[in-house]
């Protein structure tokens, strides 16, 4: 092995802001080596991004690098001037951000952007560029790449300009690519298309890769080695097998117990890490983790020396602590089926809520056509949807992005008016009822605390205004009571009482849309993506939450999601939508095993596991999602469909048919989609 | 207590808004106490003193008819702010509502609430409040009316743009859900939030009001004789521009005074309410 | 650019106009008092007055009054103006040419001197030549422009410094010396009021753009601050820059209006302030449309000029 690419040499980076100085990065010392894939791992404010645009010798304004040494190739890049940075972001080093809609310019075309670089930096002429950028989108298999160089970034879409910035920052053959949280704008399906993109370069080309991400499961995918920071300091780095095996910090250990993955077993509930990121304005001396840490003790008031734990692989293994490898339980609590009984203490029968042949389209009709007396033009965004939820359980409608999953959740909710079909609410048609008490029995979370929670309003005002409007309680006093015994029942201090919003954490404000949504003790709450805002250490808290609340207050939830292993964890069954149509529903573990829907399974096999290797083969969907305006006849899923298809595909939309409670809606024989393999091997669902 | 301590000490970390806020606020006592603070009558006619220079007596001087200058720039202060702060007002509330109105309501009406007004700020300004002038005749009321009817649309539109942001918010629809009668989602959850755009839009007018008031005065078609006001007595004064130019300098001091110490104010105020700015806080 | 969105954009200019004339019809003719007692005066007879408002249609409903005027304006026919006694057409072609002059060369000077000052406060920001930029444009827009007028007089045309003449006009097919002197100082004083506002906006602009995720990944692809700026950055802080420009001709045209009276420069604006002093109701209603028509038809070819440098208005499927 070659001497590193990048080395950062006891690097601390700060930020001057108007309360302080941040120190975003505090003595890290890490390096990349010659065509290695280095990952780095830490969740939002860990400094993980900083410490990348460092390394490009890119700070903001209010940015310095107070100590260390950044060496590119030997050189230390901390000094350099404005032409030689050009020089080294120009040719030897590439980088791919993590949103792919504001990173290109919208004024010009893709083919001007891509070949600028190389026609300033190597002196070639535009034609030579061009040529070089189309064979190069050629290698990376772009389809119709000579029409994609003539497009503007408007006109094309995220996976697509994600892989296109992957080209650019290839075309001058650097030395290393950093890849800042590139796929988290990024649906499952095109996620894995771009991820193996990224494996298929990294078998053809030599570069190394420095990639930056919270998702474990990517980091099994593509890593080499693995470097693990918190709060601004590195605390472990080694291989990837060492790491994901033996990890030996508490926070390593911590984070690897609370990924929700899809070999856990159901029946226990997750691991979640206690405490919160510190403050890096006024860091505590010593381990920045020790207020978090189960096993810290008073030697953790001093700053822990590297120490280097043997491995089995021979890969240098550091580690930050002082207790490095001390035994730590993970263990949790079991979860307890909620199984609801009526007075008699019979077993409910009767579905809570029945959504029949649901339909919401949006109508788009501008002043022209209604002139023209066009008809206007429909967005699909519900197309006969039918399911039922019984008292206490969980469905999971899992989806990627524009599939209608939301809409479904408002829809209930009588937030937009049905189109078509109905939807019953012990049996009564709701659907265009609107009246105080289904609003106390039916509620909702929303995916982002930040937006759901009124910023104007404390706690005081979110929580009592529910139990005041809906007549459960008044007066200060009781009012005041009520909302403590709220805040205790999600776990919150109450001295939180009277904060507002912004002085909470992202977890704790998720906590307080709960305490609101179940204050009112509804029956039934829609959960629209209520972890997909927060960092994986805090997203097992919130579904240990939801899953004890449910069992106390016997509530049956919608779970809204893209995320199917926490979609797993939580419901009994699961509906699967594409493009405004269910395409399969079933019990969680029908859902997981076959006879599969092909786009279930394609879905499935799209997840990446924080395993070693992958236990399953993923399958890449071809093209695009087809606008949810304009969709294709017959079954939806037709054009990305991989299997043999039938006739019947192209013109009749497929029913769903069921068997022992499992539907599928698809044109394929059944006894066909029974002979299916499995995604993941049976010895992994537990 | 806290709270005032919170607002001194954000004051403090904008300086443009710092100074915005005193120079308003000394513009404001000025105003109210203008009889007390203007030494002499400012409507009092000496002829035997016209143009007299700078003196004790007569810090400005005096104008053509002998009138104390300081005093009526002092006086003066009242009209401006008076048109000012009455047209904002009127602005304000009467724009804020038909925006958050349209924009909370969406669709047809929206649409046809916002193409009325397009339609009214395809009108250069002051040639609309010139026009309303002509009808209803010049005096400081009708000024005042003039001036509001061509603001409305501009801060209609900011307060609509500002509900439309907040009527995405999640807690609109949580609210919703929770079965709220309209009123309170506009009142209680929506207004608090949209209303910092319509409160910078408004200290920024004040300073514009002005301008344009003074504009109208200096035409001949606002404020009338012999009310003191700065357009007016820089307007009368041109005739001995070259014979007495502080008479014309006096009061383009006290507008630009006005003016910047407003703007200043709303500058201040943009950046403090920024919503990215209130997360550093 | 799709000719739907031309046809758009030109059909909504074409809605606002019809308002517009309607509004201000509507206004002039609930001026109080009677149009025929303006013109005959305060002793004219019932009989005479009733005549006359016979004649002029007065007595019609609105709408019918509205169409025969509106018919007239479409066919070039203003009427008379009440106060000179002399067709109003002549007289508004000549008065517009004259603020046509003085805008256009305010408006070009501005555009080359504000835009890169704009851009130039925005790249040194908060360094000295910014606040200085900062400040001075800060006291640019809190000074009327009939006081900035004023002083300019002062400074550059009184006993003094007897630079330039302070008022009057002088045609430019005459002597064009002259005409240009005549013109200096109105021009500087809407040169002034106007970079003050162009620039802040640029340069509030740019700023916001040097702060954008392409600015940066543009720097990141090592391409030179140069290409940074002027090809990535600048572009995209143009654009509003030109809906700005088209709405602050509004603004010009306000400027106008005060300016011609202070250095009694026979423009449009002027003619309007005249109409509106002496009560010459068809020539307030000409005039008015008049300049809200150009007002309209600046901002229609804005629309087409951002339509045209932005490829998502001019690639929208």
């Amino acid at each position: 092995m070659a001497g590193p690419i990048l080395s950062l040499d006891d690097v601390s980076i700060s930020f001057k802001t108007i309360n302080g100085k941040v120190r975003a990065v505090r003595h890290v010392s890490l390096e990349v080596r010659r065509g290695e894939c280095y990952a780095l791992i830490g969740e939002s404010g860990s400094g993980k991004s900083t410490l990348a645009f460092a390394s490009m010798g890119y700070l903001p304004a209010n940015g310095s690098i107070d100590s260390g040494r950044i060496l590119f190739n030997g050189e230390d890049i901390t000094g350099y001037n404005h032409a030689q940075l050009e020089k080294l972001r120009g040719k030897h080093v590439g980088m791919v951000f993590q949103n792919p809609h504001t990173a290109a310019n919208p004024c010009y075309t893709i083919g001007e952007q891509l070949t600028e670089g190389i026609i300033y930096h190597e002196g070639i002429s535009r034609a030579e560029a061009e040529e070089r950028a189309l064979a190069m989108l050629e290698a990376i298999n772009i389809p119709d790449p000579k029409r994609i160089l003539e497009r503007y970034p408007h006109q094309i879409s995220g996976g697509q300009k994600q892989r296109i910035t992957i080209a650019q920052a290839l075309l001058s053959h650097p030395d290393l690519i950093i890849m800042d949280e590139p796929t988290t704008a990024l649906d499952v399906t095109t996620e894995i298309q771009f991820l193996r993109l990224l494996e298929d370069i990294r078998s053809r080309m030599d570069v190394a890769i420095l990639y930056i991400t919270h998702d474990m499961g990517i980091v099994a995918r593509l890593a080499d080695r693995v470097g693990v920071i918190y709060a601004g300091s590195l605390v472990e780095e080694g291989s990837r097998e060492t790491m994901f095996r033996h990890p030996a910090h508490p926070y390593t250990q911590g984070l690897m117990h609370s990924i929700p993955s899809i070999e856990m077993d159901r029946k226990h509930k997750g691991y979640s890490m206690p405490g919160l990121l510190p403050n890096l304005i006024s860091l505590p001396p010593g381990c920045a983790f020790a207020p978090r840490c189960s096993v810290a003790g008073e030697c953790c008031s001093s700053l822990p020396e590297v120490r280097l734990i043997p491995s089995e692989d021979g890969v240098e293994h550091r580690v930050f602590c002082h207790h490095a490898g001390a035994p730590l339980s993970f263990a949790t609590g079991t979860v307890e089926e909620c199984v609801c009984h009526d007075e008699e203490g019979v077993a409910c029968s009767e579905p809570l809520l029945e959504v029949r042949n649901l339909k919401k389209y949006y109508e788009h009709s501008t002043f022209t056509d209604r002139l023209l007396r066009r008809a206007p033009r429909c967005v699909y965004a519900l197309d006969d949807v039918s399911f039922s939820i019984m008292p206490g359980e969980t469905l999971g409608v899992v989806g990627e992005s524009g599939c209608g999953k939301s809409t479904l959740g408002k829809t209930i909710l009588r937030l937009t008016e049905a189109t078509g079909g109905s939807i019953f609410y012990k049996g009564e048609d709701i659907t265009h009822k609107h009246s105080q008490s289904l609003c106390k029995s039916i509620q909702i979370v929303f995916q982002s605390p930040d937006s759901s929670l009124n910023p104007r309003h404390s706690l005081y005002t979110i929580l009592s205004r529910p139990l005041l409007l809906h007549g459960i309680a008044s007066g200060r006093a009781e009012l005041e009571k009520r909302c403590f015994r709220l805040l205790d029942m999600v776990s919150l201090p109450r001295t939180y009482l009277y904060r507002k919003p912004h002085q909470l954490s992202g977890g704790e404000k998720q906590r307080v849309a709960i305490a609101r949504a179940f204050a009112v003790h509804p029956s039934f709450v829609v959960c629209d993506e209520v972890t997909s805002a927060l960092d994986v250490s805090v997203q097992a808290s919130i579904i240990n939450l939801l899953q004890d609340l449910q069992r106390e207050f016997q509530t049956s939830y919608l779970f809204i999601s893209h995320d199917l292993s926490a979609v797993r964890e939580i419901s009994q069954r699961i509906a699967v939508m594409y493009l405004g149509r269910l395409v399969e529903v079933g019990s969680t573990d029908q859902v997981f095993q076959p006879p599969y829907h092909p786009y279930t399974k394609a879905l499935l096999s799209s997840i990446s596991l924080p395993c070693i290797p992958q236990p399953h083969q993923s399958i890449l969907l071809e093209g695009q999602i087809p606008s949810p305006a304009n969709p294709p006849s017959g079954c939806r899923f037709r054009t990305r469909c991989y299997r043999t298809q039938c006739e019947a595909c192209a013109s009749v939309q497929p029913d769903m048919v069921f068997r022992d409670g499992h539907g599928l809606a698809c044109h394929l024989d059944r006894a066909v989609l029974e002979a299916d393999t499995p995604v993941f091997p049976e010895s992994f669902l537990s | 207590m806290s709270c005032i301590r919170t607002v001194f000490s954000t004051l403090r970390r904008y300086p443009s808004a710092m100074v915005g806020s005193v120079l308003v606020s000394i513009l404001l006592i000025v105003a109210i106490f203008a009889p007390f603070i203007a030494p002499h009558d400012p409507l009092k006619l000496n002829p035997r003193e016209r143009f007299a220079p700078p003196s004790v007596e007569h810090v400005m001087g005096t104008d053509e008819y002998g009138r104390d200058v300081f005093s009526r720039i002092i006086l003066g202060t009242r009209t401006s702010l008076g048109i000012g702060l009455s047209v904002t007002l009127v602005c304000a509330v009467a724009g804020g509502l038909i925006g958050l109105t349209s924009g909370y309501l969406g669709g047809r009406a929206d649409e046809l609430i916002m193409r009325a007004m397009d339609i009214l700020m395809a009108f250069p300004g002051i040639l609309f409040a010139l026009l309303i002038l002509s009808m209803l005749g010049s005096s400081i009321v009708n000024v005042i009316v003039a001036i509001s009817i061509t603001g409305i649309p501009k801060t209609a539109r900011v307060a609509r743009s500002s509900c439309l942001n907040v009527r995405g918010e999640e807690f609109i629809e949580a609210a919703k859900a929770r079965g709220e009668r309209t009123w309170y989602i506009l009142l209680v959850e929506l207004l608090p939030n949209a209303v910092q755009p319509i409160i910078v839009e408004a200290s920024i007018k004040v300073g514009f009001v002005i301008l344009t008031a003074s504009s109208l005065s200096f035409l001949g078609l606002g404020t009338q004789p012999p009310t003191p006001d700065w357009g007016l007595i820089i307007g009368s004064a041109r005739e001995y521009i070259f014979e007495a130019p502080m008479l014309i300098v006096w009061p383009i001091l006290a507008i630009a005074f006005t003016t910047i110490s407003f703007n200043l104010l709303g500058d201040g105020l943009r950046d403090i309410l920024d919503p990215r700015e209130l997360g550093r806080v | 650019m799709s000719p739907v969105y031309i046809l758009k954009r030109f059909c909504f200019m074409l809605v606002t106009l019809f308002c517009i004339s309607i509004i201000i019809f509507a206004i002039t003719m609930v001026l109080p008092g009677n149009l025929a007692q303006v013109i005959l005066g305060e002793f004219a007879t019932d009989d005479a007055l009733r005549a006359l408002e016979e004649q002029m249609g007065l007595n019609l409903p609105f709408y019918e009054q509205y169409g025969r005027w509106i018919w007239g304006v479409l066919h070039g026919n203003f009427g008379h103006a009440l106060s000179m006694d002399q067709p109003i057409l002549p007289l508004l072609l000549f008065r517009l040419k004259n603020s046509a002059i003085l805008a256009a060369f305010s408006i070009v000077i501005v555009t080359i001197i504000a835009i890169p000052l704009g851009v130039f406060a925005a790249l040194r920001r908060n360094s000295a030549v910014d606040r200085i930029i900062q400040v001075s444009s800060y006291i640019g827009i809190s000074v009327p422009e009939f006081a900035t007028g004023s002083l300019l007089i002062i400074a550059l045309a009184g006993p003094v410094l007897n630079l330039f003449p302070s008022a009057g006009y002088v045609p430019f097919s005459e002597d064009v010396p002259k005409a240009l002197s005549h013109i200096v100082l109105p021009v500087m004083t809407l040169v002034i009021v106007l970079i003050a506002h162009i620039m802040r906006q640029t340069r509030s602009e740019m700023i916001h753009v040097m702060q954008s995720d392409y600015v940066r990944s543009a720097r990141l692809r090592g391409l030179s601050n140069t290409m940074v700026v002027f090809k990535h950055a600048l572009r995209n802080a143009l654009m509003p820059t030109i809906t700005v420009l088209a709405l602050d001709v509004g603004y010009l045209i306000g400027s106008v209006v005060v300016i011609e009276e202070v250095f009694a420069y026979p423009g449009i604006g002027r003619l309007i302030v005249y109409a509106v002093t002496s009560r010459d109701v068809p020539l307030l209603q000409a005039t008015v449309l008049t300049v809200a028509c150009v007002y309209c038809l600046v901002n229609f070819l804005a629309d087409l000029a951002y339509g045209l440098v932005n490829p998502r208005i001019r690639y929208h499927s």
